[in-house]
């Protein structure tokens, strides 16, 4: 329960901080302390596959690509060019995070086994991680996915094609619309010439 | 272990969906293939047929009720009525896409929206709340989308507000739900029903957040600051789309959570705020469509007040109610559409049919266009010889038998203030204009949004004669 609260406090504190940062680089901090927190949440009501899940995707994956994404799109606008002292700025909370992060994770792993009083044969804290029947396992998640709610899990996949396929449309395709190949020959042949005038400056 | 648990009426029990799902890849594939040969009216083809056989799907599967994918989708009456009233709404603004849309992205434009259809058909059957949220995001994803699919800056200002707020109201939509689910332990509608629940304060927290989330899907007034802004700069079929589409969508969910999944006795507490809420909407959105010169916000600020009047009609909870609510809102569409449908008949690559000014002596330049357009503002204004007179007649009957003569006393008040707006459309249509602004004839021959106005037209006449929906929509549930 205590750990409850503790992670609880850090997950609305870091998603507090990641909606007020000024720099999007501390941002996206915040939402790594968080997900993190929510992982150990995950953990502490033994949904271990969902929590291994957090951190795989989202503080892998979806992260990375934020970075990715803040890192193309502001590379040399200003608070990326403040001069010596920028380094240790955004050190300095990133081995917080990865401080924070580690604790709350040990702090949701012995919370989780401290909620759940049925240790595993082989003496693994986490509990029979995987097998049938309990709460929050593999065996039982994968099943209610494939089974009980296989419509949704089906639908999500349209959700995705969706989003894809948006994206694609609203970044927009640049070349010029052409109704018939013949114009389409045209315009290709227009290109090719205006790249050989410029190879000859 | 049973490893397949769903037989052949599950999987038919989503065939509508799937139809369409199937369409819209083969619109991409196409284009794909065949870019220069496709032209646009191709993947439109490809989009309608896919439309008609998911319409005829669904069909198919009136009054067959049974519930799919262990309650997560089922299928009946209810939901055939509401998957056919998104086929239409998908039909006409396909049409109205062949007319006006960007050739480029024609393809990918066709895909999303028989995407989103597909969400705001799962909607239509959704049974559990998970059902239900994926439909709503699957349709609101693609209507982002959608929205900002032209290269004009107010249709992207319209697709990131449009992201923005809605998502905001996801959000709500889903904590409502945790909280459902936290007090009823399942995800299915049938479960909230249970009468203990009733003294559960996370029952009464959790319906509270999701029907504010709904509420602002129904764009109903305190949440409806996203319509008009979105409307106005969204691509004309898609508005159209949306129009109908969404609210449609909405509206079954609402009506399934109202009818269905609430305990018993409950119904009066828990839904009062969304009667004061329409009754708002009904006043506050004609009110706002008077200083309106564009006639995409004209509408929305319409669809605003429609959506209350269609409410009035639920209000009771009878099941009178609900066959009203549903007449109402298959007239709407058509009368909605054919607006739109004239509006984009007389629009060039400027969407010049949105604006109030080009309308100004259209009754001499187009006079068949120009009747149409003022009998569909009749309908919508709810006069005498059209469909939405009776709608208004019939919701008000059921609204003073159930005990909300005061929803109704606001209808009226509301359609009173509403018939200046519309007939200002009107009267610029008429009247002889002072400031002799020549409107060019942007478009000479638009048969396709022709037809649709015809249709529309068709539409709204034939549901004067045809003033009832059938009565075994009901059951909702099982």
């Amino acid at each position: 329960m205590i750990a409850f609260w503790i992670v609880g406090a850090i997950v609305v504190a870091s998603a507090v901080w990641t909606v007020t940062a000024r720099k999007p680089v501390y941002s996206v901090v915040g939402l790594l302390i968080n997900f993190a927190a929510l992982a150990a949440l995950y953990l502490s009501l033994s949904a271990e596959f969902l929590a291994v899940i957090q951190i795989i995707v989202y503080s892998g994956a979806i992260l990375i690509l934020f970075l990715f994404v803040i890192a193309l799109l502001s590379s040399g606008v200003a608070p990326f060019a403040q001069g010596p002292n920028r380094l240790p700025r955004i050190v300095v909370p990133a081995v917080a995070i990865v401080a924070v992060a580690l604790v709350g994770l040990v702090a949701g792993i012995n919370g989780a086994a401290i909620l759940t009083p049925s240790v595993s044969p082989s003496g693994s804290p986490l509990g029979p991680v995987g097998s049938a029947g309990v709460f929050g396992s593999v065996a039982d998640f994968g099943k209610a996915l494939f089974t009980t709610h296989l419509l949704p899990f089906e639908v999500t996949a349209l959700i995705l094609m969706v989003a894809v396929i948006g994206v694609v449309m609203l970044a927009g395709d640049q070349t010029p619309y052409v109704g018939s190949s013949k114009q389409a020959a045209r315009v290709e042949r227009q290109a090719r010439e205006a790249i050989l005038r410029g190879g000859d400056r | 272990m049973i490893l397949n648990p769903f037989g052949t009426a599950d999987w038919m029990a989503i065939a509508p969906i799937v139809a369409l799902a199937i369409a819209s890849l083969l619109v991409l594939l196409a284009d794909l293939v065949a870019r220069p040969a496709i032209s646009r009216y191709g993947a439109v083809a490809i989009g309608l047929l896919g439309t008609a056989a998911a319409a005829v799907l669904a069909a198919m599967q009136y009054g067959h009720v049974y519930a799919a994918f262990f309650g997560g989708f089922v299928t009946g009456g209810f939901t055939t009525v509401f998957e056919e009233i998104v086929a239409i709404a998908l039909a006409g603004s396909l049409a109205l896409y062949a007319t006006l849309g960007d050739p480029k992205r024609i393809g990918g434009t066709v895909a999303l929206m028989l995407w989103g259809s597909c969400g705001a058909m799962l909607m239509a059957g959704a049974a559990n709340l998970m059902t239900i949220f994926l439909g709503l995001e699957l349709l609101s994803l693609a209507l982002y989308c959608l929205c900002g699919m032209v290269d004009r800056r107010g249709a992207r200002e319209s697709a990131l507000k449009y992201l923005i707020l809605s998502s905001t109201a996801s959000g709500f939509l889903l904590f409502g739900m945790a909280l459902l689910f936290g007090a009823s332990g399942s995800v299915l509608l049938a479960d909230l029903a249970r009468p203990q629940l009733a003294a559960n304060p996370l029952f009464w927290m959790g319906s509270g957040l999701f029907l504010i989330g709904l509420a602002f899907k129904m764009s109903l007034v305190p949440f409806h600051a996203w319509a008009p802004d979105v409307y106005e700069g969204a691509p004309l079929p898609v508005t159209a789309y949306m129009s109908v589409a969404t609210k449609a969508a909405t509206l079954a969910v609402f009506a399934r959570v109202l009818y269905a999944a609430l305990p018993a006795g409950t119904a009066s507490h828990v839904m009062l705020p969304v009667w004061i809420v329409a009754g708002i909407s009904m006043i506050a959105g004609n009110v706002g469509m008077l200083a309106q010169h564009d006639l995409k916000r004209l509408l929305a600020y319409s669809g605003i007040a429609q959506v209350g009047y269609i409410l009035t009609a639920m209000a009771g909870g009878s099941a009178l109610g609900l066959r009203y609510a549903i007449y109402y809102l298959v007239a709407y569409t058509f009368m909605n559409l054919g607006a739109f449908a004239v509006a984009t008949a007389i629009s060039g690559e400027h969407e010049e049919g949105a604006r109030l000014v080009s309308y100004a002596g259209l009754a001499r330049r187009r006079p068949w266009l120009a009747a149409a357009m003022t009998f569909f503002m009749l309908a919508l204004a709810g006069m005498p010889p059209t469909a939405g007179f009776l709608g208004k007649i019939l919701i008000l009957a059921t609204s003073a038998d159930s005990g909300y003569a005061w929803l109704g006393g606001l209808l009226v008040a509301g359609t009173a203030i509403s018939l200046y707006a519309y007939a200002k459309v009107v009267r610029a249509m008429y009247l002889p204009q002072s400031g002799d602004h020549h409107v060019a004839d942007l478009r000479p021959i638009a048969p396709l949004a022709w037809i649709s106005v015809t249709l529309c037209l068709i539409g709204v006449i034939a549901m004067t004669f045809y003033p009832l929906t059938p009565s075994n929509v009901l059951p909702l549930l099982r």
